[in-house]
C-alpha cells in the first residue's frame, strides 16, 4: 500500500525514507564486501544486521510494503550467519548486495513512482527472496563459472533453483547505484547560498583590511595636533622674544597643556582602535577560511563504489582481490572529488583487469595466489597525492621500449637511451597499449590518455612508476581545491589581469634595446631561445596605454609548441584568489578562464593562458598583430632620461600642487612625507634635485638639508626649500644649513618656483640642456 | 555581576544576543507574542483607510534616476538596491560602451552596463561623479548593476497620468520605454523592464 500520489504526508515521510536508506545500503554494501573477504568474521555481521533490520522497519512505515519481505528475507540470512548456522559463500554475499541494490533503487523512488516500481519489479523481488530461503536452507546453487551475473540480478520469472535464473543483467541494471551519495550528517546547501556566503566572507576580510588603514588617518589627525603643539609653542617664544607681556598664568601653557592630552587621547584611541581591528581581521579570517574549508569533504565519500566495483571484477574474472582504501578521512574539494570519479574508476578496472593476473598465474610465478589493489590518498607539499598500487605484473620495461619503436613513434636509438620514467610517459600518449586484448571490462587497451586527460583538466599530474618487487604504481598529484589559486597580477592596458602562476613561464624585464626586428616581427633572446614579442592588450583587444620606459615587462606563456613573450604594462604581484565562475550569461569568453575578487575587493579576470597562446597562435597567422609600438617611441625617451625630482612636504595639498606644477614641466616627480621618508627614498635612489618643507614630523627640513651636504654622494645634489616661514632669520637658517635655494609658499601663484627650479637643473630632459 | 544574573544554561561567551528565544526573556515574549484576534485586520483597515488608495486608482511605484539631462523611472519591483560607484573591470572581448564590464557590490559580482550607451544618449559633459550611482535592478533571476548620474527619489503614481511617450524623450531611448509619467522632479520616462534587460542581454553578444 503506497500512499496516494497527492499525499503530502507520503512525499515528506518518502523523504526521510531516502535518507534512512543512503545511509543503511551504503553500511550494507562495505560490510558485505569486508565480510567476502573475511567469512567467518562473525563481528561484521552485526551491523548489517542491524542495517536490514532497521531498512524493514522504515520501509513498513512509509509503506513500501513490496520491500519489506525482501529487507526481511536479508535479515534473516544474515541472523543465521550471526548465530553461526552458516557460512555466508560468496554467492550468498553477491544475493545481498542485488538485495542492497533494490532497496537503493526503492530508495531513489520519486512520489507516485512506487506502484509502477513494484508491479514492474515484483518477479525479481519475489525471486530474490525465494533465492534467499534456499541460502538460509544452505541450498544456494553454486555457480563457481559464472557467478557474478546473479548478483547482478535475477530477472523476472525465474524459478529459484532453475540454472537459467542467473541470467545476463542488462547493464542499466547491473549498475544501479548513484554515483555520488552524502552521508546523513552532511549539510546539503543551495550553491547560490554558498556563492553568497563566500561573496560575503570575503568582503569582510577586505573590509577589515580597510578598517586597519584607518589607522594611517589616525596617524594624520596625531600629527595635526603636534604641529599645533610646536605652533603654539613657536608663537609663544616669538612673543617673548619680542618683548610682549604674556598674562599669568601662561595661556599658551593651558594650551600646550591641552594639546598634550589630546595627544594622550589619540594615542589610547588608536590602541584601542588597533586592537579591535586585529580582532575583527582574525576573525573574518578564520571565517572565510571555515566557508571555504566547507568545500571540502572526506576521499572517502567519492570512492564509495570501488570496494564493490572491484569485488564484482575480481569475481567475474575469477581473480582474489584484496582491495584497500587508505586516507579514507584526507579532505578533498567537491569539485576534485567528483572529478576523480572517472579516472580512478578507469584506473581500478584496468589494474583487475590486465594487471593483476589469475590466481594460477600467480602461484606459477611463485607469487601469493591472491593479489592486491591499493588506493591511498594522503596530503603531500601542499597538494593530494593519489596512489594507485597493485602487485600485479606491472610493466615490462624491455617490452615497453620495443614496442615504442615497433609503432613507430621514436627512432630505436632514441628510445635505447630513455630512462625508464621517461618511456612511462609513453603509456599515456593517445591509443598506445601495451595489451592487445578486447575485453568488456576496460575496453580496448589501457587508455591511460584518457586518464592523463581528465586529470590534466582537473588540474593535476599522473605518472606511472613500476612497484617493487611487483606491479605497478599510478601517481596522480592534484590540487587539494581548486577554488584557490596562486596567481599573478599583471597590468595590462591599464587594467589588472590575473595570470595562474602554474601557467606562467617566467616574468622577465627586457631592455628596449636587446629587442630585435626580424621580418616586422618583434623578439628578444632568453637563455638561448628567440622569443617573440606580442602585445597582451592587442591579444586581449584592449586600448593599449602603456607608458613609454626604458624597459619591457614581459611574461613568457608558453602552451604546445608556443611560446610568446607577452608585453604588459607592469607586475602588479602576486597574490592566492578564490576562483569563481564566470557569470553564465557572458557564455564562454575568449581567453579567460574565472573570476576572482582582488585583495581590495574588486574583480580580476582570470586569464586562460592557453587559450591565450591559441589566440595569439591564430594573430599572428592571420598577420593581425602589431609590432610593440612603445619601443620606437620609447628609445627615443630613453637616451635622454627625464630629471627627477623629489619632493617633500607633509602637507597633501602643498605635495600635489608641487608636483602637479613640476610634472606638467616634464620632470619625473616622487613625493615623500617627511624627512626622515626622504632620506630614505635619497639613500635607495637617484635624484637631481630635492625640494623640501622645514616644519615636518620626524625628521624636518633643516635636518635634511644637512645630512644631505654630508653625505659623500649626495653631498653635490642641489636642494630647495619650500616654506611658510617668510622671515629673513629663517631663511637664512635654511640656506646656512646648505640648501640652495629659499622659496616661500607664495611661489606657487606664479612661476618662480618652476624658474628656480629651471635655473638649479635645467630642462626637464637631459639633451635639451647638453 | 553579569555572570550571576545570566541564566545557568546560557553559553559564558561574550556575544550579543542574536536570538532572543531564552525562555525567561520577558520582553521577548511579549513581543513575540501571537497578535489578538483580528487586530491585523484592524491595523489594516486603518492604514488603508489613512493612507491608502481609497479612490481606487490603480499605481505604480518608481524610482526616479537622471541620465544626462533626461529622467527615466524604473519601476521598483525591479530595482534591487542602489549603490556608490564601484571600480568597473573589463572583460577582454566583451566590453563595450554599454556592457562596461564586472563590479563587485558587498563581495557578489555583477554585470554593469551603462544606460547611457544602451539608450543611445548623447554624453553629459557634466555629470558629478559624485552623484552618480549604480542601480542594482533584477528582473526573473537576471541581475545587473546599472550607472546612472543620479538616483533622484522613489514616487508612487497614478497610473491613469501616464501618458504615451512623445518628444519629451529621446528617440533611441522610446524603445526602452511605455510612456511618460510627471515627477516632483519633471516629466520621466517610464523603462519598460522587458525591453531594458532585452537590450541589456543583447548587450553581451
Amino acid at each position: 500500500m503506497t500512499p496516494p500520489p497527492d499525499d503530502l504526508s507520503g512525499f515528506s515521510m518518502l523523504d526521510l525514507f531516502r535518507a534512512e536508506v543512503e545511509t543503511h545500503a551504503s553500511t550494507l554494501e562495505q560490510g558485505l564486501v569486508d565480510l567476502d573477504a573475511a567469512p567467518t568474521d562473525v563481528s561484521l555481521i552485526e551491523p548489517l544486521m542491524r542495517a536490514a533490520h532497521s531498512l524493514k522497519g522504515a520501509a513498513r512505515i512509509v509503506g513500501l510494503n513490496g520491500v519489506v519481505g525482501l529487507a526481511h528475507a536479508m535479515e534473516e540470512l544474515l541472523v543465521k550467519a550471526q548465530a553461526g548456522e552458516l557460512v555466508l559463500p560468496s554467492e550468498a554475499i553477491d544475493l545481498l548486495l542485488a538485495g542492497t541494490d533494490v532497496l537503493r533503487r526503492t530508495g531513489d523512488l520519486k512520489d507516485g513512482e512506487t506502484d509502477a516500481f513494484f508491479a514492474e519489479h515484483k518477479e525479481e523481488i519475489d525471486g530474490l527472496i525465494a533465492q534467499f530461503g534456499l541460502a538460509e536452507a544452505g541450498e544456494l546453487p553454486v555457480a563457481a563459472a559464472q557467478p557474478p551475473d546473479a548478483a547482478a540480478s535475477v530477472e523476472p520469472g525465474a524459478e529459484p533453483p532453475a540454472e537459467p535464473a542467473i541470467a545476463a543483467a542488462p547493464p542499466a541494471e547491473a549498475d544501479p547505484v548513484p554515483s555520488s551519495r552524502t552521508p546523513a550528517s552532511a549539510v546539503r546547501i543551495d550553491p547560490e547560498v554558498f556563492t553568497r556566503m563566500l561573496s560575503y566572507a570575503g568582503e569582510s576580510v577586505v573590509e577589515a583590511r580597510r578598517m586597519a588603514q584607518q589607522t594611517d588617518s589616525l596617524d594624520d589627525l596625531r600629527r595635526a595636533v603636534e604641529r599645533l603643539d610646536v605652533q603654539l609653542s613657536g608663537a609663544r617664544d616669538r612673543m617673548r622674544r619680542d618683548g610682549v607681556e604674556l598674562p599669568d598664568p601662561d595661556p599658551f601653557e593651558a594650551l600646550r597643556l591641552g594639546a598634550q592630552e589630546t595627544l594622550a587621547l589619540i594615542a589610547e584611541r588608536t590602541a584601542l582602535f588597533d586592537e579591535a581591528s586585529r580582532r575583527s581581521a582574525d576573525l573574518a579570517g578564520r571565517m572565510y577560511r571555515q566557508v571555504l574549508k566547507s568545500r571540502m569533504r572526506p576521499f572517502a565519500e567519492g570512492v564509495t563504489n570501488f570496494p564493490r566495483m572491484v569485488r564484482d571484477l575480481a569475481r567475474e574474472l575469477g581473480k582474489k582481490i584484496r582491495f584497500d582504501i587508505e586516507g579514507r578521512d584526507v579532505p578533498v574539494d567537491r569539485d576534485i572529488l567528483e572529478r576523480l570519479d572517472a579516472p580512478l574508476n578507469h584506473m581500478l578496472r584496468n589494474a583487475c583487469d590486465h594487471g593483476l593476473e589469475t590466481p594460477d598465474e600467480r602461484t606459477a610465478q611463485g607469487k601469493d595466489p591472491g593479489g592486491w589493489l591499493r588506493l591511498v590518498a594522503r596530503h603531500r607539499a601542499g597538494m593530494l597525492e593519489l596512489q594507485v598500487v597493485d602487485d600485479g605484473r606491472g610493466v615490462e620495461v624491455e617490452a615497453l621500449r620495443e614496442r615504442i619503436v615497433e609503432r613507430g613513434m621514436i627512432s630505436a636509438e632514441i628510445a635505447r637511451d630513455l630512462s625508464e620514467p621517461e618511456l612511462m610517459e609513453f603509456l599515456f600518449l593517445p591509443g598506445f597499449s601495451t595489451r592487445q586484448a578486447v575485453t568488456q571490462i576496460s575496453g580496448r587497451g589501457v587508455g591511460l590518455d584518457v586518464v592523463h586527460t581528465m586529470v590534466r583538466e582537473a588540474g593535476g599530474t599522473v605518472r606511472a612508476r613500476r612497484n617493487a618487487p611487483h606491479g605497478l604504481r599510478f601517481v596522480l598529484v592534484l590540487p587539494i581545491t581548486r577554488s584557490v589559486i596562486r596567481v599573478a597580477i599583471l597590468q595590462i592596458a591599464g587594467e589588472p589581469f590575473a595570470f595562474p602562476l602554474t601557467h606562467i613561464e617566467s616574468l622577465v624585464r627586457v631592455a628596449n634595446d636587446s629587442v630585435r626586428s626580424i621580418e616586422n616581427r618583434q623578439s628578444f633572446e632568453l637563455d638561448g631561445r628567440e622569443i617573440g614579442l606580442v602585445p597582451a592588450a592587442d591579444v586581449l583587444g584592449l586600448k593599449d596605454s602603456r607608458v613609454a620606459g626604458d624597459v619591457l615587462y614581459v611574461v613568457i606563456v608558453k602552451s604546445g609548441n608556443s611560446e610568446y613573450g607577452l608585453v604588459i604594462d607592469r607586475y602588479l604581484g602576486e597574490q592566492s584568489l578564490v576562483v569563481r565562475t564566470l557569470d553564465p550569461r557572458l557564455g564562454d569568453v575568449a581567453n579567460m578562464s574565472a573570476v576572482a575578487l582582488d585583495s581590495e575587493g574588486n574583480p580580476l579576470v582570470i586569464v586562460d593562458v592557453q587559450d591565450l597562446v591559441r589566440s595569439v597562435d591564430t594573430l599572428l597567422h592571420e598577420g593581425r598583430l602589431r609590432t610593440i609600438r612603445a619601443t620606437s617611441h620609447s628609445q627615443g625617451l630613453t637616451r635622454r632620461a627625464r630629471k627627477r625630482v623629489l619632493v617633500v612636504d607633509d602637507s597633501l595639498t602643498v605635495r600635489e600642487v608641487e608636483r602637479k606644477l613640476l610634472a606638467s614641466r616634464g620632470y619625473d616627480v616622487d613625493v615623500c612625507v617627511d624627512g626622515a621618508d626622504a632620506w630614505n627614498t635619497l639613500r635607495a635612489q637617484d635624484y637631481d634635485l630635492v625640494l623640501s618643507d622645514v616644519d615636518m614630523p620626524r625628521m624636518d627640513g633643516i635636518e635634511l638639508v644637512r645630512r644631505i651636504r654630508d653625505d659623500a654622494r649626495l653631498r653635490s645634489m642641489p636642494v630647495m626649500i619650500v616654506s611658510y616661514k617668510e622671515s629673513e632669520a629663517d631663511r637664512l637658517r635654511g640656506l646656512e644649513a646648505g640648501a640652495n635655494a629659499y622659496l616661500t609658499k607664495s611661489s606657487f601663484h606664479d612661476e618662480t618656483l618652476v624658474r628656480e627650479v629651471l635655473d638649479l637643473i635645467g630642462e626637464p630632459l637631459s639633451g635639451d640642456d647638453a | 555581576m553579569e555572570s550571576e544574573r545570566a541564566p545557568p544554561d546560557e553559553p559564558a561567551a561574550d556575544l550579543p544576543a542574536l536570538d532572543s528565544h531564552a525562555p525567561d526573556d520577558a520582553a521577548a515574549r511579549l513581543l513575540d507574542r501571537a497578535p489578538p484576534e483580528a487586530y491585523l485586520e484592524a491595523w489594516t483597515r486603518t492604514l488603508r483607510d489613512r493612507f491608502g488608495d481609497d479612490d481606487g486608482a490603480q499605481r505604480f511605484s518608481a524610482g526616479v534616476v537622471r541620465l544626462g539631462e533626461e529622467l527615466f523611472a524604473v519601476p521598483t519591483e525591479t530595482v534591487v538596491e542602489v549603490h556608490p560607484l564601484a571600480p568597473i573591470r573589463s572583460v577582454p572581448g566583451r566590453t563595450s560602451d554599454v556592457f562596461r564590464g564586472l563590479v563587485s557590490l558587498r563581495g557578489e559580482i555583477h554585470l554593469c552596463a551603462s544606460l547611457h550607451a544602451l539608450f543611445g544618449l548623447a554624453t553629459a559633459t557634466d555629470a558629478d561623479p559624485a552623484a552618480q550611482r549604480l542601480l542594482v535592478v533584477r528582473n526573473a533571476g537576471e541581475g545587473w548593476a546599472l550607472i546612472v548620474d543620479a538616483v533622484l527619489d522613489f514616487e508612487r503614481f497614478d497610473l491613469a497620468d501616464l501618458r504615451t511617450s512623445q518628444v519629451t524623450v529621446a528617440k533611441s531611448a522610446v524603445h526602452f520605454t511605455d510612456g511618460v509619467i510627471q515627477t516632483a522632479d519633471g516629466p520621466a520616462a517610464r523603462i519598460d523592464p522587458r525591453r531594458l534587460f532585452e537590450g541589456l542581454t543583447r548587450s553581451l553578444s
